[in-house]
């Protein structure tokens, strides 16, 4: 798989051509901003930290139609990252611990999005759930773009 | 003033030579940095789509500039104690790069327009109403300083390529 992806001509003008990679990191990390930002705002929210003069289900319909179209972009992006170093990426533990995290992070802001819309005062009579659902997504996004940048230098280590 | 030597004096600095011999050191400075600088492009970007009227105006732009800007501010500080950190580790060679130069060129455009922004008629009454729409000046500013920012973003992943 990763031999195959490595031969690949998207592969080679990948690696041939000196702007492209930095210019797809610019827009994952521009992708980040987008995402990191949704979610912050949902965080301070969620703990009541900022925001208060916003009920939870308006920051919500802020934050969460950025959820999906952005996921998109960095999947995408990703992947022309992936082809360009498939075993840095593929073949690294710290790739896989970032996937692991993408998915329980985006399913946790579904399920959070989707029990706003079901009924919009779910979590106002839920304070202990609330802060933890806050806590539990801020440390995974956090971990998400720790272990994105730490694949470039996990294997130097 | 004699800029190599200076430099060649700042990566001479016990912090400089720690951060550059170490392992661990830059990348966990570059990773705060990274979510820093995301987050402070992030909330001010916010406050930059609704002046310049790409959210719907359903939100009072005077409380989202209170509630975000602060966080901006922060985050800033974080970014520019976290960047200048990764500079001093290798001064002599960040200043010969020009990406690094247009970095700072344009992070000193982004205050100069805020800076005029805040000057500005609506900057010095920035009105507390979710319908408000603005025009001219304010929408301008609020577009140049998302692009300036996203600049800001592109110039500092080219640095790490120069």
């Amino acid at each position: 798989m990763i031999e195959w992806l490595g031969g690949t001509a998207l592969a080679h003008y990948l690696q041939e051509t000196e702007w492209t990679i930095p210019a797809i990191q610019s827009v994952h990390i521009v992708g980040i901003v987008v995402l990191f930002t949704a979610m912050l705002i949902l965080d301070l929210r969620l703990f009541g930290i900022a925001g208060r003069d916003w009920s939870l289900a308006q920051v919500g319909r802020l934050a969460m139609p950025v959820l999906f179209p952005v996921l998109a972009v960095m999947i995408v992006t990703g992947m022309l990252m992936i082809f360009a170093e498939p075993e840095r990426e593929l073949g690294s533990p710290v790739f896989w611990t970032k996937m692991a995290l993408v998915v329980l992070a985006t399913l946790l802001t579904w399920w959070i999005g989707r029990q706003l819309a079901v009924e919009p005062a779910h979590f106002d009579t839920r304070p202990g759930l609330t802060r933890a659902l806050g806590l539990i997504l801020a440390l995974c996004w956090l971990a998400i773009v720790f272990a994105g940048r730490w694949i470039a230098y996990f294997d130097v280590m | 003033m004699d800029v190599p030597a200076l430099m060649a004096g700042i990566e001479a600095w016990p912090i400089s030579l720690a951060i550059a011999e170490g392992d661990y050191w830059f990348p966990a400075i570059e990773v705060i940095h990274v979510i820093a600088i995301t987050l402070v492009v992030g909330t001010v970007g916010l406050v930059d789509l609704r002046l310049a009227g790409v959210i719907r105006p359903v939100v009072s732009p005077l409380r989202l500039m209170k509630a975000l800007l602060p966080w901006t501010w922060a985050l800033f500080a974080v970014a520019v104690i976290t960047g200048s950190l990764m500079f001093a580790s290798s001064a002599v060679r960040y200043w010969e790069i020009g990406w690094f130069k247009a970095k700072l060129v344009l992070i000193l455009l982004a205050g100069i327009n805020m800076l005029v922004f805040h000057f500005s008629a609506t900057g010095r009454a920035v009105p507390d109403d979710p319908q408000v729409v603005f025009s001219g000046h304010a929408k301008a500013a609020g577009a140049l300083s998302i692009l300036l920012w996203i600049g800001v973003i592109v110039c500092g992943r080219w640095i790490g390529f120069s």
